[in-house]
């Protein structure tokens, strides 16, 4: 890895992201009336608030194993670009909070471009 | 190939502390109990003139009340201008619960002294917080003493937001 800059560079935006989907299943089970609130109400309207936390913890999670495996890596990314803009979208009156994530949408956007030619 | 198993392994050991280090810094669960429905306020005009003297001691002298009604479109009204020792009065007009508190969510840290951590202390009752969710038709009333423009939110819905400036 030390004389493949792409390799590397991989390594820490998929650790990255994954640290950042773990941390925020975690979280939600340890606090969910913290995250709960960034679910679309008409999501909220639909599924019970703990199982919808559940379900997404759950997906968190195996999102975040999944970048850490580094298998097929541009299909992880693509899963997590998804995810985090569905977070943004649906939560752009609370700017204040959710700014980060348009950071970490960006790594997950490198992310799918650095794989998307090995994928070729 | 071993150094990648091994940095992907460090990460997973880093995320694992990570993980255990926020299980120890989060607050204890908060039991919701049933809150006695306080009488709501009079809603007070920003304008009106009479001034509530108050007797009792430790209460200030010419403090005015003020409502803040949350409905099913945020607070209303999102921005209140009062004077420092004035209290408000959040009113929970719609179906759902909702809970005040002070930005930035979900810390509750921006007004001086402020932290849902103190939700479970004795300082529960002198924080920007409400530290629990108002059903419907309950209310929670704070008393600012901080000169300053203060933003609260809706930690159930952070989208929810609004402002208090302290003048």
């Amino acid at each position: 890895m030390k004389n493949n800059p792409p390799q590397l560079v991989s390594f820490f935006l998929r650790v990255g992201l994954a640290v950042v989907f773990l941390y925020a299943a975690i979280s939600s089970f340890l606090n969910p009336l913290s995250w709960i609130g960034f679910f679309p109400s008409w999501l909220r309207a639909l599924i019970p608030d703990t199982i919808l936390l559940l379900l997404f913890s759950s997906y968190e999670i195996l999102l975040s194993l999944w970048l850490f495996s580094s298998w097929r890596i541009v299909y992880a990314a693509l899963f997590s670009i998804a995810t985090l803009l569905s977070i943004i979208v649906t939560n752009l009156g609370a700017l204040d909070i959710i700014f980060r994530d348009v950071a970490i949408l960006f790594m997950a956007v490198a992310l799918a471009v650095l794989h998307w030619e090995k994928k070729k | 190939m071993a150094v990648t198993k091994f940095m992907t392994s460090f990460a997973l050991v880093i995320t694992l502390f990570l993980a255990l280090v926020s299980l120890g810094c989060s607050p204890p669960p908060m039991k919701v109990t049933e809150a006695p429905v306080p009488e709501p306020l009079p809603l007070v005009e920003e304008n009106a003139a009479p001034e509530m003297v108050v007797e009792e001691a430790g209460v200030m002298v010419g403090s005015q009340a003020h409502t803040i009604e949350i409905k099913n479109d945020g607070f209303n009204p999102s921005t209140l201008t009062i004077n420092a020792g004035d209290t408000v009065s959040f009113v929970n007009k719609n179906t759902v619960s909702h809970w005040p508190a002070s930005a930035v969510h979900p810390t509750h840290t921006a007004y001086p002294g402020s932290d849902v951590k103190k939700c479970s202390t004795s300082e529960k009752e002198i924080i920007f917080d409400a530290c629990a969710p108002l059903k419907a038709e309950e209310s929670w009333s704070f008393t600012f003493m901080e000169k300053g423009s203060w933003k609260y939110h809706d930690h159930l819905n952070p989208r929810f937001t609004g402002t208090i400036i302290v003048e």
